[in-house]
């Protein structure tokens, strides 16, 4: 009998087809049982097999099992046709959505009329349960929905369309910083390895989705914050074909003149200049067969161009050069599967990237003469091979390989990207000047920067099916990333800089700049004729260059057992090894770098309570870690490196003295004892049912504790009880700011939060993704300070009520809808949030950094400044956003996919302040920067 | 398990996440905002937008012939007006508008020393004090005030207010509380781990001048090159914020009976000693003969802290030594002011007639 067991079970696992994996492109997988209409009872030995577009190689097939289950994994994201047969009937069809990273139930139910009939029934079906992960995603297709509705055309802009997430692009996910998000392409890491933040913009309508996970993250994933797939497109058996062309008219777009105060009206009456808004950008994608059913390719290439200006204001008042966009995103991609047990997939993608007077959309355009202006290149290339070997129906295996290369080169415009000379004659030896009475900036840039950051990716899985007690679907994986980031910082000016105090406010000639420095005193070299007309300070700073190497490498095992039909269990568990060490020839006094040992187990119990995978109710719990990323151990070296000495200026001897160091060696450590490293530990619980044919109403809460996040702690001020004045030094001897950069146990976020969600498709005519998410954040960290603020000294920390207070935005409400029918295409984009507390910042006396905080503080006018009683939270408005994407597909009348569309975001032109003026000062509580106001984009689309 | 039941377990997998949890309770608030202090207050060459910009000096002085050195105040702007005693503190019994003395809770006074050593609160175990650390010595309790300095900057105008560095002392008996865990009146007067006596104050007044938290003090012959200026200041607590103060000790009261408005009444004032400076020229050690003046190194003071007749409230009184005196020949003590008056040359009273001298120990 225990024979016969094992015989059955070993031959119903040879059955069994592979299943999803961690490693390389997301892809879904199909679940479900096949059933008899009238007694119910289960389908054994029914042929299902899957084929859809998205498919390449022959269609995927599996038998029914003795409880008439079936599965097939490894399914690309896209439509499927599934084919349930048996001998000597007519086969029944049925089409499914799948998606990617997820099961997609598809329950069948046969009876002897279907079996019996002439014609075969085509269904859509769709269902949205997630009947055996506890992950929670927005999923959002492009070229169905994405490219249609009025979001962002970015991935950035989908981050922060997934329920509960607070922001786009470095969005805060669940209480995560800006730096706790992963991004990946095709499963190729591109986080930046310098900032654990995105790198790069790609093409919007290259990728066939774009997956946003937020939380119940298996072994396989690890993210504090989320991790957002890009799923690229990779051809398919026809041939297609899009090109795209989308202009931004400046005359079209709206412009703003509020006033300072949020309670400001607009003043259509005024005269302010309008700035440039102009873009436009054309977009081509291409793919198709090579070979059919063997070999695709995938193309895509973007250009973009896009001017945008601040309109002149003070100080300058003078309008400055537009900033300039120029983007180059091709991408070529080949899929092969050369038999039914291997697939290999090579793709190359580049970004370069080009910007004139990068910060000219800010403020920076009113501060800094031309010959001061910021400017920046960058981007760079990737390039990377998938082979999924599947040996058999229980064993598959999969390896990525992955080469990226990408930098920055930032520093003066004059010198990275050349400068017309009507704005000056460039020269890199110019030193900066700040007018410190206007802050007009003149002269020259600080620094030209130059930095690269190659990386190179390994990463294997394999996975096996089983029966032990029930199903088990292993899979163990291995994930490595190895990369350098190299920095060369170049000061201009040879180094030195003045902070100058004009003699009359509002003078803005820099002929009455300090002319201690001989540019200025261009004509009068003998130094005897220096005036010292607004000589004030003088900074000499050094240049440097500095590296890291950053190994990360993890390992993890993930079970998905299946006891009984209507129970999954998910343990995991995953160990990573993150190391970032700094380039050297010598030990370090400062230390060489961070070692950090990640340990995170998971466990997921997902319970299908109708037992029809209709009422489905997950709990997990997990731990997940994160790497060190090169710029927290690279600013410890940076700072010991680059010393900076502060001058003073003596009226009487004319000359610059008592120099006072500012930054250089021994004023920065590493922490290189072994810590734990950031993690965070989430509960989650999600109750979803389908409440309508191919409809979902979902309730989720998630708890979720980030511990350990970076910080750069003062050691050595001490300060007095007030935490204005510093009073002396733990080292008395070294009378100087010392920063630890360390991982400190009482640096953590809270978060924890309710989303109602309700999608539904009930036709390929209709999509709707909405969600309302209820949430609370805290916690005492800094954000991942790199620099050390004094709130990080453990004196002035007690004044900090947290960064994450900055992310506590209770309410968030998101829909994002799109319908078509006959040719006309709508998408609307209807967003609302509640605010988020500002917090009142005090200046200290003894620096000039303005970061004591007190928060929530009173801002009621007339409110005791005294009173803690009289705390209220001061939180900037509520947040409205429609979007509203109209178009026609002139298809019905010429017989080709011609498109146009309008694309309208903050349809209402809305003025709502997001920035206000937290300090405390007499602008405390003006606005600081107001909504994008109302965008119109035409499109211009032909597909075939 | 049926589903009912497994979804009735929800609610208790639900953890609580207060955003503001660390502003619950005694949370320290920071340091109280001195943006409305009296410019004395904040120290000399403060900004009212910047804590802690200014610098309080002591002024350097003699009593008995050595140095007495004290913190001057001036009278508030209601305590100086013509119509005001500026010394009256209880008016028939009530508190008198003008000199308002607001409550503070002492703990553990003597009866000559409002500061009980050590302390009789309970520090954590094992603590030592770090500057670095800690923003107020968790060995010690901080005593609770409940006003501050308050004061009216009319646009174009010089301020007004009518806050006195006195207090009127509610003595706080510890019971085995944690230290620094009170930091406001409301949570003292809940308190089971303190016992209050008299709540409505003990009829002690103690000059308790205020002080910007973040203001240096400089003790004579300190300055900013050799002093961090953390010296005689104290720390209490105001509303969960920490607050500053300069401990001028007891204040002696006098009782008297006057006559106002047709009605005799009692009143309670502070007794002051008298404080002596030369009208005449002086001889500073260089440059050239001054008009003598209040502040500049030669007060005469009557008492020094500790002396029966000491009082942190000066009348202050001119003397004239009959031609330019060179400073280091003028008297150090009473007698020796005293010397100097004749018939010809009376005492005179100053102008201001009252200021606030506070010697600190």
């Amino acid at each position: 009998m225990r024979n016969l067991i094992w015989s059955l079970g070993l031959a119903l696992a040879l059955l069994w087809p592979s299943v999803v994996f961690g490693v390389g492109q997301e892809v879904g997988r199909l679940v479900g049982q096949v059933t008899e209409a009238q007694t119910g009872a289960p389908v054994p030995g029914a042929n299902v097999t899957a084929s859809g577009r998205a498919l390449i190689g022959p269609p995927r097939r599996t038998v029914t099992d003795d409880d008439g289950r079936y599965e097939i994994g490894n399914l690309p994201p896209g439509p499927y046709q599934v084919e349930v047969s048996y001998a000597g009937v007519k086969p029944l069809r049925k089409r499914v959505e799948v998606e990617a990273s997820v099961a997609t139930p598809l329950n069948i139910t046969w009876s002897a009329e279907l079996a019996q009939a002439e014609t075969t029934t085509v269904i859509e079906e769709r269902h949205l349960t997630h009947p055996d992960t506890p992950v929670t995603e927005f999923v959002l297709p492009i070229a169905e929905k994405g490219k249609y509705t009025p979001i962002g055309q970015s991935y950035q802009s989908v981050i922060g369309q997934a329920p509960g997430v607070i922001g786009t692009g470095n969005a805060n996910v669940r209480g995560g910083t800006s730096r706790s998000n992963r991004f990946r392409i095709d499963g190729l890491d591109i986080t930046d390895v310098a900032s654990n933040t995105f790198r790069g913009n790609w093409q919007f309508d290259a990728a066939a989705q774009i997956q946003v996970l937020t939380g119940g993250f298996e072994a396989k994933y690890n993210a504090i914050g989320s991790i957002t797939n890009i799923i690229t497109r990779s051809g398919s058996d026809e041939f297609h074909f899009d090109i795209t062309g989308y202009w931004q008219p400046s005359a079209l777009q709206s412009f703003l003149p509020a006033g300072r105060q949020s309670y400001d009206e607009l003043r259509p009456y005024a005269d302010d200049p309008k700035p440039a808004a102009d873009s436009y950008e054309v977009s081509m994608t291409a793919d198709g067969p090579i070979i059919k059913h063997k070999l695709w390719f995938s193309t895509s290439f973007r250009y973009s161009y896009a001017t945008t200006v601040q309109p002149a204001g003070p100080p300058l008042n003078k309008q400055a050069p537009n900033r300039l966009a120029k983007v180059y995103q091709p991408r070529a991609k080949l899929t092969w599967a050369p038999s039914a047990s291997h697939r290999i997939m090579v793709q190359f993608l580049a970004d370069p990237t080009k910007f004139d007077f990068v910060n000219n959309n800010g403020s920076a355009a009113n501060t800094n003469e031309p010959l001061a202006a910021q400017t920046q290149n960058q981007g760079g290339w990737h390039i990377m091979g998938e082979w999924d070997y599947f040996i058999s129906r229980n064993l598959d295996t999969k390896l990525l390989l992955g080469f990226q290369h990408s930098g920055i080169d930032a520093g003066p415009q004059g010198r990275v990207n050349g400068l017309d000379p009507k704005y000056g004659i460039y020269d890199f030896n110019r030193p900066q000047h700040t007018n410190s009475r206007d802050g007009s900036v003149w002269g020259n840039q600080l620094a030209y920067s130059q930095d690269t950051r190659p990386k190179f990716q390994l990463d294997f899985a394999v996975a096996w099916r089983t029966r032990l007690l029930g199903l088990h679907e292993f899979e163990a994986g291995f994930n490595g990333l190895f990369s350098k980031y190299t920095v060369d910082n170049i000061r201009t000016g040879n180094g030195a800089t003045y902070s100058d105090n004009t003699p009359t406010t509002g003078e803005l000639l820099d002929g009455s700049l300090c002319d201690e420095d001989p540019y200025i005193r261009r004509g009068r070299p003998d130094p005897d004729t220096i005036t010292g007309v607004g000589c004030r300070n003088k900074t000499i700073t050094t240049s440097y260059h500095t590296a890291t190497f950053n190994y990360n490498f993890g390992l993890y095992i993930q079970d998905r057992w299946k006891p009984v039909s209507w129970l999954t269990l998910l343990p995991g568990v995953r160990w990573d090894f993150y190391q970032d060490r700094l380039e050297k020839t010598m030990p370090l006094a400062y230390g060489d770098g961070i070692t950090l040992y990640g340990f995170g187990p998971r466990f997921g119990a997902i319970f299908d309570l109708t037992r029809d995978q209709k009422t489905i109710l997950g709990l997990f719990y997990g731990r997940a870690t994160q790497a060190v990323y090169a710029q927290a151990v690279t600013n410890v070296d940076i700072t010991n490196k680059q010393t900076t000495t502060d001058y003073t200026w003596n009226n009487t001897t004319k000359m610059f003295e008592t120099p006072q160091m500012r930054t250089g060696p021994g004023t920065a450590y590493l922490d290189t004892k072994n810590h734990t490293p950031p993690h965070s530990d989430e509960v989650l619980v999600r109750l979803s049912r389908e409440v309508f044919k191919n409809s979902v109403a979902e309730v989720e809460y998630s708890y979720r504790k980030i511990s350990n996040i970076f910080e750069a702690v003062e050691t050595n001020r001490i300060w007095d009880a007030s935490g204005n004045r510093v009073i002396g030094y733990v080292n008395p001897d070294f009378p100087n700011p010392i920063s630890l950069s360390t991982y400190r146990d009482s640096s953590y976020t809270k978060y924890s939060g309710v989303s109602l969600i309700f999608e539904t498709r009930p036709s390929q005519h209709f999509d709707f993704q909405g969600s309302y998410t209820l949430s609370w954040t805290y916690g005492p960290a800094s954000d991942e300070n790199l620099a050390s603020n004094q709130y990080a000294n453990p004196r002035q920390s007690q004044y900090y009520a947290g960064w994450a207070l900055d992310i506590d935005t209770r309410h968030q409400f998101k829909t994002l809808t799109s319908y078509n029918y006959r040719g006309l295409i709508i998408g609307v984009l209807f967003n609302w949030s509640s605010g988020t507390p500002g917090r009142k910042v005090f200046t200290p006396i003894s620096t000039s950094l303005a970061s004591r905080f007190r928060a929530p503080f009173g801002t009621e006018p007339g409110a005791p400044i005294n009173d803690s009683r009289s705390w209220a939270e001061f939180r900037t408005p509520a947040f409205f956003n429609l979007g509203i994407n109209v178009g026609y597909d002139f298809f019905e009348l010429i017989k080709q996919h011609v498109i146009v569309t309008v694309r309208l975001t903050n349809v209402l032109d809305l003025e709502t302040p997001d920035v206000f003026n937290r300090n405390d000062n007499d602008l405390f509580g003006t606005v600081s920067s107001r909504v994008t106001p109302r965008r119109v984009t035409l499109g211009l689309e032909y597909k075939y | 398990m049926t589903s009912s039941k497994l979804l009735a377990l929800l609610p208790l997998l639900l953890p609580a996440c207060d955003p503001y949890e660390r502003l619950q309770g005694e949370f320290i608030a920071g340091s109280v905002d001195p943006a409305n202090f009296p410019p004395a207050y904040r120290g000399t060459g403060s900004s009212r937008s910047l804590a802690g910009s200014g610098a309080m000096t002591e002024t350097a002085a003699f009593a008995r012939g050595s140095p007495a050195n004290y913190f001057f105040f001036p009278m508030s702007t209601t305590q100086s007006a013509a119509t005001a005693d500026p010394l009256r503190l209880l008016d028939n019994g009530q508190p008198y508008a003008a000199v308002p003395t607001p409550l503070t809770y002492v703990f553990d006074p003597t009866d000559s020393v409002p500061f009980a050593t050590p302390a009789r609160c309970m520090p954590p175990p094992g603590y030592q004090y770090s500057a670095f650390r800690d923003a107020v010595h968790y060995d010690d309790q901080g005593n609770i005030f409940t006003a501050l300095p308050d004061a009216s900057f009319p646009s174009g105008a010089v301020p007004t207010w009518s806050y006195v560095p006195v207090v009127q002392q509610v003595t706080v008996q510890s019971m085995g509380e944690t230290c620094q865990d009170i930091k406001s009146a409301n949570t003292l007067l809940t308190s089971r781990n303190v016992v209050i006596p008299t709540p409505a104050g003990d009829g002690k007044y103690l000059a308790w001048a205020t002080i910007d938290p973040g203001v240096p003090v400089y003790r004579v012959g300190q300055t900013a090159a050799n002093s961090n200026g953390v010296t005689a200041q104290k720390y209490g607590w105001f509303r969960k914020y920490i607050s500053a103060y300069l401990d001028g000790g007891y204040i002696n009261t006098v009782q008297a009976m006057v006559t106002e408005q047709m009605v005799t009444k009692p009143v309670v004032r502070m007794r002051t000693q008298r404080l002596f400076y030369p009208r005449s020229m002086v001889q500073p050690a260089t440059g050239p003969a001054v008009a003598g003046a209040r502040g500049a190194g030669y007060d005469v003071l009557e008492a020094k802290r500790g002396d029966a007749t000491y009082s942190p409230v000066c009348e202050v009184m001119t003397y004239d030594t009959g031609g330019t005196t060179p400073v280091s020949m003028l008297p150090k003590d009473v007698a020796g002011v005293m010397s100097y008056v004749t018939g010809p040359r009376p005492l005179q009273t100053a102008s201001p007639r009252y200021i606030f001298c506070l010697q600190v120990q």
